[in-house]
C-alpha cells in the first residue's frame, strides 16, 4: 500500500475524530466559556448567591450571638459596678448615695425634696 | 377677733394647697435571684401620650452602661443629666431597692405611667420590664416583672 496515502488516511481519520468528540479538557474549557459568556444565567448566579449566603451565615455563627444580650462595647472586664457588688460572692451593700441629693427639675418631685433611698 | 380669724383662714388657704400637692410615695423593687451581677434599673415616667416625662431614679452609677437600658436611653437620648442627683448603686440579685420620694400629686390619676428598664452585665436587657399606671387605686398592689424584677409596688 502507498505510504503517503496511508498517512493521509490516518490524518483524516484522527482529525475527524478530534473534531467530533472533543477531549475532556476541551470539553471543560468549552463549559467554562459557556459560563463566562452567560454571567446572567440563573443557575450560575444562584450558585454564587448561595455560596455568599452560606459564607455569611457561617461567619455569623462564629462571630458570636446576636440575641441582644447585654454587651459592653468597652473592653474592660475588670470594670464593675461602683461598689463592686452584685455577684454571689459579693452581695451589694446598702450603699447610700454620695453627698447631698438634689433631684432634677423635671416636674416630678416636689421642689427641694430629695429622694431617700435604702437598698437591702 | 374676726380679723384674726380671717387672717388665719387666709394663711391656711395659702399653705394647705402647697402641702396637698405633694405626696410621699414609697417605691419598692424586689429582684429575683437571677444569678448575675448588680442590675442597673432606670425608673422613669411617661405621660398619657407616651411621651417621656422625667426620671425618678437610676440604680447604677456608670453612664456607659445606660445605653443598655434601651427604652430609657431612647426616650432621653441617653442623657445622664436626666438622672443627675438621683443616682445610686446598682441592685444585686435577690436584693431590693426601696425609695421614698416626694412626688407631685398631679402625677396620679392623670394618665402617667411608671416604667422600669433593667439590664445586667453579660445577661439579657429587659426594657420596660415594669409598666404600671400611677393611680391612687394602684397603690399597694404588687406587680411582677418578667425577668429580673420579682415584685414591684408603690404605696403612700
Amino acid at each position: 500500500m502507498n505510504i503517503p496515502a496511508m498517512t493521509a488516511l490516518a490524518a483524516i481519520t484522527f482529525g475527524a475524530t478530534a473534531y467530533a468528540t472533543p477531549t475532556p479538557r476541551l470539553a471543560f474549557y468549552a463549559q467554562q466559556q459557556t459560563t463566562e459568556t452567560a454571567p446572567n444565567a440563573t443557575e450560575t448566579g444562584g450558585r454564587d448567591v448561595e455560596r455568599k449566603v452560606q459564607q455569611v451565615g457561617w461567619l455569623r455563627l462564629i462571630s458570636g450571638d446576636d440575641d441582644g444580650d447585654h454587651r459592653d462595647d468597652d473592653d474592660d472586664d475588670d470594670d464593675d459596678d461602683e461598689n463592686g457588688c452584685g455577684n454571689a460572692n459579693r452581695p451589694c451593700d446598702a450603699a447610700p448615695t454620695k453627698g447631698p441629693i438634689t433631684p432634677p427639675k423635671n416636674g416630678l418631685f416636689t421642689t427641694g425634696q430629695a429622694p431617700r433611698v435604702k437598698t437591702n | 377677733m374676726r380679723s384674726l380669724l380671717a387672717a388665719l383662714a387666709i394663711s391656711t388657704a395659702i399653705t394647705m394647697p402647697a402641702v396637698a400637692q405633694a405626696k410621699i410615695v414609697n417605691v419598692t423593687t424586689q429582684l429575683t435571684q437571677y444569678g448575675g451581677r448588680g442590675a442597673y434599673l432606670a425608673i422613669y415616667v411617661t405621660d398619657a401620650s407616651g411621651a417621656y416625662a422625667g426620671s425618678m431614679w437610676m440604680a447604677g452609677g456608670k453612664t456607659k452602661y445606660y445605653k443598655h437600658l434601651t427604652d430609657w436611653a431612647r426616650l432621653t437620648g441617653n442623657d445622664p443629666a436626666e438622672v443627675q442627683g438621683i443616682t445610686g448603686a446598682s441592685v444585686g440579685a435577690g436584693q431590693s431597692l426601696e425609695l421614698a420620694m416626694d412626688l407631685q400629686d398631679s402625677l396620679f390619676d392623670a394618665g402617667y405611667t411608671l416604667h422600669i428598664d433593667a439590664a445586667v452585665e453579660d445577661m439579657r436587657e429587659s426594657p420596660n420590664e415594669i409598666s404600671v399606671p400611677l393611680t391612687t387605686a394602684g397603690a399597694g398592689k404588687p406587680v411582677k416583672g418578667r425577668r429580673y424584677i420579682a415584685n414591684f409596688q408603690y404605696d403612700f
